[in-house]
């Protein structure tokens, strides 16, 4: 259209939008910048088990007959878990309860000073595995599927890979397996420069702020940016609901146990330990292919995290005859709960779910 | 002269999604060097020996001044914590030596018959 032939209506009609919406803006930003923490946390739940570090949740279920086999979702040991469950309408636990799944979930609390000895032992042959048998005795089902997320599901992976009769399928969003496609992480952890030891004897648990300062150097404009579009989408509510739950979700990076990181820096980002099949826990060799449930892994086509090449072995490595991988437009985060997940992943996962827990 | 809207907010957003591309991809293309991993890292090991030497110096201070000193308030968290997780594990006990049997309630009252719709299997 010819910029004189416009209708002045219109042109009217979007200038009053906008100077409604600039309005808006400043008076939703006062708002924002006074309210406090952004509640997060839609569905029902009660805690089965609480030992320091370790919560298991079973959510409430909202329909009166669920599926025989509950889902059991590991969080990563870096965040917590109400990223599964931020608020109605943009939760995963919701959609999967709607959809008649018996959901539980393992939900990591900072690390004590006390538990800075914790080490890959306690999570794979100790906290899984009795969320595991607490699922089995609350549910009355001797195997459960497991549901992982980034490290939360490199943790699910060797779990199946370690007890695979407990499992009877595996789900895993962005779960890193091959760390040498881990670029900029394996730079600055490279064992010539990055002095592991000394840092975990100096500090113990690793504070949340290193890793969170670690992430945000990856994309370090991202934080910026995301400050002036929230500017600009100030008049949305919806808009700045989300971004201060992804914002608190993010400012929440945990702390992780220093064993722990220790001996996930060594194993995991120098000797890369998994793809070698040389993973040793308790004196237990992880060989992926005795992990014989079937598998979805869900990578993210713009993860700058966990990219395609870090996941994509898992298709390799398994022993299970049916593994298939769902490449879900979106990031790191967005998998789980942005648009994409809501529309394509959720309903995907329910479909490949549903018929796998008769 | 055919032309599109103009409109000065979707511009701005574009300039802005353009902006965060470009300062990733040439921060990536510094951070991603084993120069700058040396560097951070030595940065990060001189900055860890300093605040060490600091939290020495403060603890030495609060001790004289007859004041907790973090580690004081870290070490009554971690046992408050400890009691927490202990109260919890009592609690749990006893909700479960309360039902019939010991079992847990959920999995009387829930029916695990559920089919998928037709169209899923």
């Amino acid at each position: 259209m010819n910029q004189a032939e416009r209708n002045p209506e219109e042109v009217a009609a979007k200038v009053r939008t906008e100077v409604d919406r600039a309005i808006q803006r400043n008076i939703k930003g006062l708002e924002f910048l006074t309210t406090v923490k952004q509640p997060v946390g839609a569905m029902a739940k009660d805690t089965l088990l609480r030992r320091g570090t370790l919560q298991l949740y079973r959510y409430r279920p909202v329909v009166s007959e669920v599926y025989r086999t509950p889902i059991l979702i590991v969080s990563p040991t870096s965040n917590r878990g109400y990223v599964f469950d931020l608020a109605r309408g943009q939760s995963l636990v919701e959609f999967l309860l709607t959809r008649g799944y018996d959901v539980f979930m393992i939900d990591w609390l900072a690390p004590r000073r006390d538990e800075a000895h914790l080490k890959l032992e306690d999570y794979l042959l100790d906290f899984i595995p009795m969320c595991l048998a607490c699922v089995r005795e609350h549910s009355g089902e001797a195997t459960a599927s497991l549901l992982g997320y980034c490290i939360g599901g490199t943790l699910s992976l060797l779990t199946a890979a370690l007890f695979p009769e407990s499992i009877a399928n595996l789900v895993l969003f962005t779960t890193p397996v091959d760390f040498r496609h881990m670029a900029l992480f394996r730079i600055w952890g490279d064992e010539k420069h990055f002095d592991v030891d000394r840092l975990v004897d100096a500090v113990g648990n690793i504070p949340g702020e290193f890793l969170l300062s670690a992430f945000d150097m990856m994309r370090p404009a991202n934080r910026t940016a995301g400050v002036m579009q929230l500017w600009i989408n100030m008049w949305n509510d919806d808009y700045v609901k989300s971004y201060r739950m992804f914002d608190r979700w993010a400012a929440e990076t945990l702390p992780l146990a220093g064993e722990y990181f220790r001996q996930s820096t060594k194993e995991f980002l120098w000797r890369n330990s998994i793809i070698a099949g040389e993973l040793v826990v308790g004196g237990r060799r992880v060989e992926l292919k005795k992990v014989v449930a079937p598998v979805l892994s869900v990578v993210a086509q713009h993860d700058h995290v966990v990219p395609h090449p870090a996941a994509h072995p898992i298709m390799e490595l398994v022993g299970s005859t049916e593994r298939e991988e769902l490449m879900i437009k979106g990031g790191h985060v967005s998998v789980v709960a942005g648009p994409g997940a809501v529309t394509r992943l959720w309903p995907t996962l329910d479909k490949w779910l549903a018929k796998r827990s008769l | 002269m055919a032309e599109t809207d103009f409109d000065p907010v979707a511009a701005w957003q574009k300039f802005i999604s353009d902006w965060e591309k470009q300062v990733n991809d040439a921060s990536a293309r510094v951070t991603g060097t084993e120069e700058f991993s040396r560097a951070m890292n030595q940065v990060t090991k001189f900055s860890m020996a300093a605040q060490q030497q600091f939290d020495k110096q403060m603890e030495q201070f609060l001790k004289t001044v007859h004041l907790p000193s973090k580690t004081d308030i870290a070490a009554i968290n971690d046992r408050l914590a400890a009691i927490e997780d202990a109260l919890e594990r009592l609690t749990t006990a006893m909700e479960r030596s309360e039902r019939p049997g010991g079992t847990p309630l959920a999995k009387i009252q829930i029916a695990r018959t559920r089919r998928p719709p037709p169209e899923s299997v």
